[in-house]
């Protein structure tokens, strides 16, 4: 299991690689080794708050919750994690006798700051994102062909094949009537001067090995600043669709996620806003050669050919593939990712998980949070916790500890329900047992009218990249 | 299957505008104003005056167009019913209809998600893309793909990565 350590005070960082199976012994004693100090000494966390159940040294890592790739901190001072392993208390150490006025002000802290960004620990050396921020279909063309790429023109001219090839469509060579392999456009486009233009089929028409090939051409234009792209079947009188590509909107787009593509770490771009909005630019521009051109020569192309044509749900225009997407819980999302690349590129958008955080982690306040960061990355890492602790709990409960009244209940996660509604303990002497007239559920209402998330209510479904109006 | 008759106890139907849809493979439909009304693009094609005696619908085919008139005719008929008896009662019967109603195979799904689209039916629109998410929810990548019948197209190494990198959503 590899497992990544940092300090929680200097906040230095090293891997380490521990065997399978291994025990929290086993983890501390590996750690130990590298910061040369005492296992016994070391206190670790998964979240820098709270500290792992140590109590049993031989449980696996596994139980508690600690899977690989981890990020473990840890700290040689004793009171610098809570002892507390289950429950989260962002702003309390949690004396278990809260006074009534003392719960009131946590309460209020809770709506000032509903949920805590540090928590999201975005680790650069491991952008999971990464990878997603340049779509897949523009980086393997890119790669290939980068020498070309230089100019607008040509860029974008490379863009447009590359979507072609991504929604299955493969080059043809109309003078050596052949295909041409990987992702090359035919030899010499760069060179002609004004209009280019590339013959496209289908993998499945060249098995079957007909004479007279149906092909797919597309007509580059270039007028001023713009591209334009007319394609249509080679047979006569079939439908021609047009697009114009606008070279100053999309070049610097492409050049931007490019370059963040080449720069490994990813950390070029510290001006996430700016990121975000190129990603978006080169977003449109798919999605407009997507529905425009492809998808009807795709689907022009099997009508005439008697091949089957796409399978239905990747015949849906891509707005509403992102409706779909839109409905879906973010788990769902993730795997629907996995299926094949274009749901790769569609369920990595940022606004999308963006999006899913709010509706299912529920963060109140989106002020406080610095623009344009990984929703996505930062989904999973919220999810990961979350499973972490409910595994936690569970191991917990198994061994019996004795029930500790509780600090402060769950604040983060809506779907979980605590039987003692905000988790208010029990209160035990002062006012309460004197005047039990005035019990403690009084400031809070009923548990329904408590504004624990407010965002949530004024929360709008619609993902801001979707206009309706097809 | 020509045309359809209009028989529904609809809420205007005896003072009502009748209007002639045309399916893609030369079908004619008449429907009641209130139904045709369903649709938002039929509504525009009217108020701009483009309402003649046959409105032309060349992306649908008669066998998607009389599935979409029935979800209409349903839908304006609950909705006067949802007028006269109060809310929860129709409420309740309109999400029994729907969820009976949309229970098709995919193709069928995405021939009606097609329509809706095109015909701006929000309604429709809805219900057949929470349809879809509803059949993916909580499968697998290759369950997925099995349904819908979508290529894996990644190469072991991307799929991998992909993988690994979606490693929390698939414990």
């Amino acid at each position: 299991m590899k497992l990544r350590v940092r300090c929680l005070e200097s906040k230095e960082t090293f891997r380490i690689e521990t065997p399978s199976p291994c025990s929290l012994q086993d983890l501390k004693s590996a750690i130990s080794e590298k910061v040369s100090s005492l296992p016994e000494t070391l206190h670790l966390s998964l979240n820098r708050k709270d500290k792992i159940d140590d109590s049993s040294p031989q449980a696996s890592l596994q139980s508690l919750g600690i899977t690989s790739g981890d990020l473990i901190f840890y700290t040689l001072n004793p009171n610098d994690f809570s002892s507390e392993t289950l429950v989260h208390t962002p702003t309390t150490r949690g004396s278990p006798q809260i006074q009534q006025g003392e719960a009131m002000d946590i309460c209020e802290n809770f709506n000032e700051k509903p949920f805590d960004m540090e928590d999201v620990d975005v680790d650069e050396s491991v952008l999971v994102g990464n990878s997603s921020s340049v779509p897949c279909f523009l980086r393997k063309v890119l790669k290939e062909d980068v020498a070309n790429a230089e100019s607008g023109r040509k860029l974008l001219i490379l863009a447009v094949h590359a979507v072609l090839l991504e929604s299955g469509f493969v080059c043809f060579g109309s003078a050596s009537a052949k295909k041409i392999d990987g992702v090359h456009l035919p030899e010499g486009w760069a060179s002609m001067s004004t209009a280019v233009r590339v013959h496209y089929t289908l993998p499945d028409l060249l098995v079957s090995g007909c004479d007279v090939l149906e092909t797919v051409i597309l007509k580059f234009q270039t007028l001023g600043k713009f591209v334009n792209v007319y394609g249509s079947l080679t047979t006569k009188g079939s439908g021609v669709y047009g697009l114009s590509l606008d070279e100053s909107r999309f070049v610097p787009s492409m050049n931007f996620v490019w370059t963040i593509c080449n720069s490994q770490s990813g950390v070029i771009d510290k001006d996430g806003s700016s990121k975000s909005s190129h990603e978006k630019e080169v977003f449109e521009f798919w999605k407009l050669v997507k529905d425009g051109l492809a998808l009807p020569l795709l689907i022009d192309l099997c009508d005439k050919t008697g091949l089957d044509p796409p399978p239905c749900f990747m015949r849906l225009p891509t707005e509403l593939k992102v409706r779909v997407l839109e409905l879906l819980p973010g788990v769902d999302v993730a795997k629907f990712g996995c299926v094949c690349s274009e749901m790769k590129y569609l369920s990595s958008n940022n606004n999308l998980w963006k999006q899913k955080f709010e509706k299912e982690l529920g963060l109140g306040d989106m002020e406080g949070i610095q623009g344009g960061g990984n929703w996505k990355e930062r989904f999973s890492i919220c999810w990961e916790r979350r499973r972490k602790r409910k595994g936690i709990k569970t191991i917990r409960e198994q061994r019996i500890v004795p029930e500790r009244p509780r600090p402060f209940g769950f604040p983060y996660f809506p779907v979980r329900r605590d039987p003692v509604p905000f988790g208010v303990p029990r209160i035990v002497g002062g006012d309460y047992d004197m005047l039990p007239g005035f019990g403690a559920p009084v400031p809070f209402g009923s548990a329904r009218d408590f504004p624990r998330f407010p965002a949530r209510r004024n929360f709008s479904p619609h993902c801001n990249f979707r206009g309706f109006n097809a | 299957m020509a045309s359809s008759s209009s028989s529904l106890p609809s809420p205007s139907s005896s003072s009502s505008k009748k209007f002639i849809l045309r399916s893609s493979d030369g079908k004619h439909f008449e429907v009641d104003e209130a139904v045709a009304l369903q649709s938002e693009m039929i509504k525009q094609m009217v108020e701009d005056g483009f309402g003649g005696d046959v409105i032309p619908l060349l992306n649908v085919s008669s066998i998607v167009l009389s599935k979409v008139i029935d979800y209409c005719k349903k839908h304006v008929e609950l909705d006067f019913k949802k007028k006269m008896d109060g809310d929860n009662e129709a409420h309740e019967e309109i999400k029994n209809w729907d969820s009976e109603y949309i229970n098709v195979g995919v193709d069928e799904l995405y021939h009606l998600i097609m329509a809706a689209n095109y015909l701006h039916i929000k309604g429709l629109l809805d219900l057949t893309c929470q349809k879809v998410a509803d059949i993916i929810k909580g499968k697998q990548p290759e369950q997925i793909r099995k349904i819908f019948n979508i290529e894996n197209d990644f190469t072991p190494e991307e799929e991998q990565e992909i993988r690994k990198e979606h490693s929390w959503a698939f414990e």
